[in-house]
């Protein structure tokens, strides 16, 4: 998957836990009931980056079918554009360093 | 003019400004400037009693600051000299203007222990209890309210504050502001009830709201990015209401940039400018991935690379892509990737193999976390080891093999092997590094035991050790355990199989596997026990068979039970024993347990235990029971001939049962299923049933389930054909040889190799040399008659 750390927001060094914390924090703003699309890019990229051997086989092997570079950019801005929803208590303390 | 004197007067402080001055840089974590204010303090007076307890936090302060220098000796006389003033600090009880920095100067526990103290002879203090708060919401220690009494009202704030955490956490400010609605006005925690009204009133776009909530907060409130973002945006001259743009900005998201930098990339493109459009990229990237942006970068230039080869963008044939979108240090990294994937592609690159080193040496670069350097390294192993496989032997130069030796394996490369072998032999030590870099290599592992065992070029005990490794590993996976037990009871060791098959129960209790296994290892066991002439030993194994018997082995054990009757009861004849154990059968199940009773008697031990002339009337009886299933229920006879391979040797040779297959071998042929359709042609290409499997392969070539199935039923028809007259030379075989492209020719090789054994004694010696060393010259040569 080209973007599954964009989708999470996440850097590449990211742990388990990180990864985790996020893709819970995804999921509740993003409810399969209420953004479906959105929770299943969310999912997709969780199952990308679960484990460190997904981790690995992500970024070293994911394979990229993409018809067009116009596709390419459709997908990036796709995932890094989500609705945008108030931060929560966690990231304004990650973001202040705190 | 006179000039000027540079010099600062110097102000008097008198001990006591000099302990407040002290207890400020306490209070701000400052502990080296503290212990220098108390040495002035101590020069001019101070007392003792006074400065003893701030000692005791200044020293504790400097050992924090010289720890984090790594300075740990220096650190620890500190905290030595800490401890002397211990005593003094856990009297103290500070007076209201002096509480503040010492709580800050503390841990949580110590912290509010302090404040609790404090409370016993003074009433709560307003500051104090704020800087309280913001430390119980942003560490969330909430055990240590538990020291304050229950009635107090910071306690019972508290507890609200924590009931709203989940929603503040979610991002659901409203119902955070609902919760804090019960926070008394003077509580520490209204300055956070006020935080969550500025937040709310930001997803509202309510301006008034925000500065209303803003002034609620003092200048010590921790959050000060986000207030500084929420000022902005409610001051009237902002360009909207909401501070959301600026909090994704604060967040280094910029995600309302997105769509904006993605039109402008567009634009560039369209324009084919090539320093715009790296530009572009390079905006693009920063905004969607501001975490990575160059690695971003990378993957769009790569994309752009990739349609501009494709011929999808018809410009910018000689340009660099790489030139424009960032440093090189950060490119290298998706170029690496790339070629790994190329290496696992359907058109292995392995001619590169200076890349591959700088893949394996950058490992680390590559992945920053240092806990995925032996899984990547593994796969990386892993991948060339597949790679390495699906080039053709001949297409595979030895120096090829020396050079990627050297990289993967750190080493010289002896080549042991014959020449056509030895890139089996090297992806084989590929897979094994592969493993010990990720014994938890499931891919790995299965792909280095599909290795040796299918190709046959490792020893027993290498193979034994391979699947050893992989169950180890993987404990949980039943399929090693299974392979395992076979290898073992292949070699008799049934304990050891029967070890390993408890193992694979306690993983898949229910598999058919496992308990046809059990069976056949209690089978195993009752046969050695039978051959040491251990009766009783037999007779627990077989009724442990018994117990566990399916539809593979139950022939085994009835054909072993009668063995063991006719040894044990003296005035039984075998082919009675036999008689008594299939009663009430099948009569596939009959006549593959007296065909499986005759095979075990022909071998030299049990020979001995049981005599020639009861040996012969089994085989009439065998016989009688093969013409009974063709009769019967010839629809079995593919199943009976499934199970003969193994001993059809000393079946066949018995003219009387080669004698009733003969007429059967039509049916047979048609009726076997796909799965093991060439174990019974092989058996058939074996007793020369020639005519009827040329038939037969016609019929079979349509319903071919792929393309390698395909071809290997090519195969056998050009060897039937040969076999058969039809063909002189080896232009068949050359024709489909050439069809076949190199990278796909190993299944055809593989299932050549048996069917040179099954030529062996057709009296034509150069169509099984022919097919064991894969080259149909040889079928060309002139021979000559002698």
């Amino acid at each position: 998957m080209i973007s599954a750390y964009i989708v999470l927001g996440l850097r590449r060094d990211a742990t388990d836990p990180q990864i985790r914390q996020r893709y819970l924090e995804l999921v509740r703003a993003h409810p399969p009931s209420r953004d479906p699309d959105q929770f299943r890019l969310v999912a997709a990229a969780y199952e990308a980056l679960k484990t460190p051997e997904a981790r690995v086989e992500t970024r070293l092997f994911s394979v990229e079918n993409y018809s067009s570079f116009d596709e390419v950019v459709a997908e990036m801005e796709r995932a890094a554009a989500p609705e945008w929803s108030p931060p929560g208590l966690r990231e304004l303390v990650e973001v202040e360093g705190l | 003019m006179a000039r000027r004197s540079r010099k600062k007067k110097r102000i008097r402080q008198t001990p006591k400004q000099l302990l407040d001055l002290a207890l400020r840089r306490i209070g701000a974590g400052a502990g080296k400037q503290a212990l220098d204010l108390l040495k002035r303090a101590q020069f001019k007076g101070a007392s003792p009693k006074q400065t003893a307890p701030l000692w005791n936090r200044a020293y504790a302060l400097r050992a924090i600051e010289l720890e984090a220098s790594g300075l740990d000796v220096q650190a620890s006389d500190a905290r030595e000299r800490a401890a002397r003033f211990q005593d003094a600090f856990d009297n103290l009880v500070p007076s209201a203007g002096r509480l503040v920095p010492f709580l800050q100067s503390l841990e949580d526990g110590p912290c509010f222990a302090l404040y609790v103290r404090y409370l016993r002879h003074n009433p709560a203090h307003r500051e104090a209890e704020v800087r309280l708060a913001d430390r119980l919401v942003l560490k969330r220690c909430w055990q240590h309210v538990a020291l304050l009494d229950e009635k107090s009202q910071f306690r019972r704030d508290s507890q609200v504050m924590a009931s709203a955490m989940t929603a503040m956490d979610r991002g659901d400010w409203k119902r955070a502001c609902q919760i804090l609605q019960t926070v008394a006005a003077t509580s520490g925690f209204r300055v956070w009830r006020a935080f969550c009204v500025a937040m709310d009133a930001n997803t509202l776009g309510d301006r008034q709201r925000i500065t209303r909530a803003l002034k609620q907060l003092p200048s010590s409130f921790p959050l000060r990015s986000s207030v500084k973002t929420l000022r902005a945006a409610a001051r009237p001259s902002s360009s909207g209401g909401s501070a959301t743009p600026a909090m994704a900005k604060l967040f280094g998201l910029g995600r309302s940039a997105v769509p904006r930098q993605g039109r402008a990339l567009r634009n560039a493109v369209k324009s084919k400018h090539p320093a715009r459009i790296g530009s572009a990229i390079r905006n693009f990237a920063k905004t969607v991935d501001p975490l990575a942006p160059a690695e971003t970068a990378v993957q769009l230039a790569l994309a752009l690379e990739r349609a501009v080869n494709d011929g999808d963008l018809d410009f910018l044939d000689h340009w660099d892509v790489f030139s424009f979108v960032g440093p090189p240090g950060g490119l290298r990294l998706t170029q690496q990737r790339n070629l790994v994937q190329a290496l696992v592609g359907p058109e292995p690159l392995l001619e590169d193999v200076g890349e591959i080193a700088e893949l394996l040496k950058n490992i680390e670069v590559l992945f920053p976390e240092p806990a995925l350097h032996g899984l990547a390294r593994s796969r990386i192993l892993c991948a060339l080891g597949k790679a390495v496989l699906s080039m053709p032997p001949w297409e595979f130069a030895p120096e090829e093999l020396d050079d990627l030796a050297g990289i993967a394996l750190e080493g010289p490369y002896r080549i042991d092997r014959p020449y056509m072998l030895a890139g089996l032999s090297f992806a084989a030590n590929l897979y094994s590094l592969s493993v010990d870099e990720d014994p938890a290599n499931t891919d790995a592992h299965k792909r280095l035991v599909k290795l040796l065992r299918g190709t046959g070029i490792a020893k027993q005990s290498e193979l034994v050790a391979a699947y050893e490794s992989y169950a180890k590993a993987v404990p949980e996976d039943p399929d090693p355990w299974i392979a395992l037990a076979e290898l073992r009871l292949r070699h008799n060791a049934y304990r050891k199989a029967q070890n390993a098959l408890k193992k694979a129960q306690s993983y898949a209790g229910q598999d058919d596997r496992v308990i046809d296994l059990l069976a056949l290892s209690s089978i195993v066991a009752a046969d050695r026990n039978l051959r040491n002439r251990r009766f009783e030993a037999a007779e627990r194994d077989i009724l442990a068979a018994e117990a566990r018997v399916g539809p593979r082995t139950d022939p085994l054990a009835r054909a072993w039970r009668a063995l063991l009757d006719y040894r044990t009861q003296s005035r039984l004849k075998l082919v009675n024993a036999c008689e008594r154990a299939v009663a009430s059968s099948s009569p596939l199940v009959r006549a593959q347990a007296f065909c499986l009773a005759l095979a075990a008697c022909s071998s030299p031990t049990m020979h001995r235990l049981v005599p020639k002339r009861h040996q012969r009337p089994l085989k009439k009886k065998a016989a009688k029971a093969i013409r009974a299933v063709c009769d019967d229920c010839p629809e079995h006879l593919p199943q009976l001939v499934e199970r003969l391979p193994d001993s059809f040797e000393s079946v066949t040779s018995t003219q009387a049962i080669q004698g009733q297959l003969a007429g059967h071998w039509p049916q047979i042929l048609r009726a076997v299923p796909d799965r093991v359709m060439f174990k019974v042609f092989l058996v058939a290409v074996e007793v020369r049933a020639w005519s009827h499997l040329r038939k037969e392969l016609p019929r079979r070539l349509p319903r071919a389930r792929n393309r390698a199935q395909g071809r290997i039923l090519l195969l056998y028809l050009a060897t039937v054909r040969y076999l058969l007259g039809e063909d002189n030379g080896g232009a068949r075989f050359t024709k489909l040889v050439d069809s076949i492209p190199k990278s796909e020719r190993h299944p055809v090789v593989a299932a050549a190799a048996p069917l040179a054994d099954a030529t062996r004694q057709s009296f034509v010696p150069q169509l099984s040399l022919a097919l064991q060393s894969f080259n149909f010259a040889i079928l060309d040569e002139d021979r000559g008659l002698f």
